[in-house]
């Protein structure tokens, strides 16, 4: 389906929020914070508010993402920079209807809201290496 | 001419120009455009759907030539489901449209794959030891572990067979239960809206086995507790045509036209009809072109907004003021008429669990599951009753009887209401000429003559 769009990630910040960070439609970003980075283009509509950017969940990973400078792999989707922590009302209860059930009442995961840092990517790395040569870096840096 | 030696008459193709050498005539084949008329070609017309965890479950042509999809298109023979409700059609959306583009993709896993260090360990292991013996030698050894872990995320996989592949689940599996126990193998089953049979053979592996079998909500992060917690009862909600009939709707955490593509409809033409709506959207989406009023609160705040909503509902039409419809909705369909346990806290009450039969002298007379049993207090009465549609209705001999009436007495209604109800058509028949229309018009023909 991204063929039909941008063909690849895309993440929408708004005019305001990207002309501050010196980001064009289209730009490669990447956007991190202690969870991880993702990589993806810039779409810079009038469509979200100032100091929010959003990216729509699980855009395919496999086509046209290049290597995120942070974590020097291929990477990134929306997972990357959010985490799942057990939401306390999912925990109540233990009796009656509220009683774990399967697929029904129980203590899952809950997404939210995360501060992210933006930034335009400044080399995007396709990482078209040999991946043998990709490991031995990662291997070395590692070590240092 | 074979299309050979057109080629071979490179030169001598052009018999004639126009136009001023803009344009040519040419004696040149045109063999080659076969190739985009076959593109479209079929030999049959088969009815599916996307097996995507998408719930529309559109109904699709799909066209096959030699036992490949070339294409597919939206059917169009839904039936009316009501005389006063809009066509359920066009279903189907571009993503369906293109969902063969899936099936044949480079991407698509096929086959087991597995990370080609851990393999050339693993036929090592075997060609001396028993699977479960091959698989400690492994995951025992912090060398050989480390081998194959450390390349995780970058690629090196291989095709495997699927006994092959099998044989090591199996013994990987076997290796945990017998160090760590079964309820360290942990495992989620794909949902059953994407194939029933894979979900049952996960769950019922990981069930027989004693492991932990993980709910796709677990997976997804997208459990929906507020409905059990509330009403009792999960998702359990209408189609979205019924969204037809309402006067007033709220829209939050749902892009309508992008993930339900096929039932956006149903919101367009309610509108058209008067119905009001609220769209809660931290962006312009698609959804929020539905909306009179568009929310589009502080990100983090959304449950704030939710707790201020409550409040309000409460207050204007509960304590401040009591409106029959709303109290008549909690009473009936919603868990708010249950006693609550009041218990002191910093010299004042405060409330806690919802009281169960078990609290009472004599289970109030409850033989059965009087822990799954919440209470009420009944007013024309004065005692505290035990209604049904607590979780424990149909756990019990007297309550399966119970449900097993309104189950018999549902279904005598139903029949009534079909019985009452309209012959409904196909929506297509208002433009269908009748069978023999054609006949008629043939004799009438006939007349004149």
């Amino acid at each position: 389906m991204l063929t039909l769009s941008r063909g690849g990630p895309i993440v929408w910040i708004s005019e305001v929020d990207a002309k501050k960070a010196g980001i064009e439609d289209n730009d490669w970003i990447e956007a991190y914070n202690v969870n991880g980075a993702l990589t993806a283009r810039a779409v810079v509509p009038q469509r979200v508010k100032e100091g929010m950017i959003l990216m729509y969940h699980a855009q395919e990973k496999i086509v046209n993402v290049p290597g995120s400078e942070m974590t020097r792999q291929r990477g990134g989707i929306h997972n990357s920079v959010t985490k799942a922590i057990l939401k306390p009302t999912h925990m109540i209860g233990g009796y009656a209807q509220q009683s774990w059930g399967f697929n029904y009442h129980g203590t899952v995961g809950s997404n939210r809201d995360e501060f992210v840092i933006v930034r335009k990517m400044n080399r995007v790395d396709w990482l078209d290496r040999p991946a043998r040569a990709t490991a031995t870096k990662i291997k070395l840096e590692a070590a240092e | 001419m074979s299309h050979i030696l057109d080629r071979l008459t490179f030169f001598n193709r052009v018999v004639d120009d126009f136009a001023g050498e803009h344009g040519i005539v040419t004696t040149e084949g045109r063999h080659w455009e076969d190739a985009y008329r076959q593109r479209w070609s079929h030999d049959k017309v088969v009815r599916s759907t996307h097996g995507a965890n998408c719930t529309g479950s559109c109904s699709w042509k799909i066209y096959v030539k030699g036992g490949i999809v070339t294409r597919e298109t939206q059917q169009t023979d839904y039936p009316r489901t009501r005389p006063d409700l809009p066509n359920h059609e066009p279903r189907g959306c571009s993503r369906g449209a293109s969902y063969s583009w899936y099936l044949y993709s480079g991407n698509r896993t096929k086959y087991p794959l597995i990370r080609s260090r851990l393999l050339k360990l693993w036929r090592a292991a075997r060609a001396t030891l028993t699977p479960v013996a091959a698989w400690a030698s492994i995951v025992e050894s912090p060398e050989k572990r480390a081998s194959y872990i450390s390349k995780r995320g970058l690629g090196g996989f291989v095709r495997v067979s699927w006994d092959e592949v099998n044989e090591i689940i199996a013994a990987a599996n076997a290796y945990t239960i017998k160090t760590y126990g079964p309820d360290r193998v942990v495992g989620f089953s794909p949902i059953p809206a994407m194939s029933m049979v894979s979900y049952a053979a996960g769950s019922r592996y990981l069930s027989l086995l004693g492991g932990v079998c993980m709910s796709f909500y677990d997976w997804y992060c997208d459990l929906p507790p507020a409905s059990p917690q509330t009403w009792g009862e999960q998702t359990d909600v209408p189609e979205s045509a019924d969204w037809y009939n309402s006067s007033f709707l709220i829209l939050w955490g749902s892009n309508v036209p992008q993930t339900r593509t096929p039932d956006a409809h149903f919101y367009t033409e309610v509108r058209c009809r008067g119905a009001k709506s609220v769209v809660i959207s931290p962006d312009y989406s698609e959804a929020s072109k539905f909306a009179d009023l568009w929310m589009h609160p502080q990100q983090g705040t959304d449950a704030a907004l939710a707790m201020a909503f409550g409040h309000v509902i409460l207050r204007e039409f509960h304590i401040d003021r009591q409106v029959d419809y709303f109290r008549d909705y909690v009473k009936r369909y919603t868990d708010m008429p249950m006693l609550v346990r009041l218990v002191k806290q910093n010299g004042a009450y405060v409330p806690e669990r919802l009281l169960r039969a078990l609290d009472f002298a004599g289970d109030l007379s409850q033989a059965n599951n009087p822990e799954w049993k919440t209470v009420a207090f009944d007013q024309q009465t004065g005692e505290i009753v035990v209604p049904r549609g607590s979780i424990a209705a149909g756990r019990s001999e007297d309550d399966e009887a119970r449900h097993r009436d309104d189950v018999e007495r549902q279904s005598a209604d139903r029949a009534e209401f079909h019985h009452a109800a309209p012959e409904m058509g196909h929506p297509l028949d208002l433009y269908r000429q009748p069978a023999d229309a054609h006949a008629v018009a043939r004799r009438a023909d006939r007349v004149d003559l």
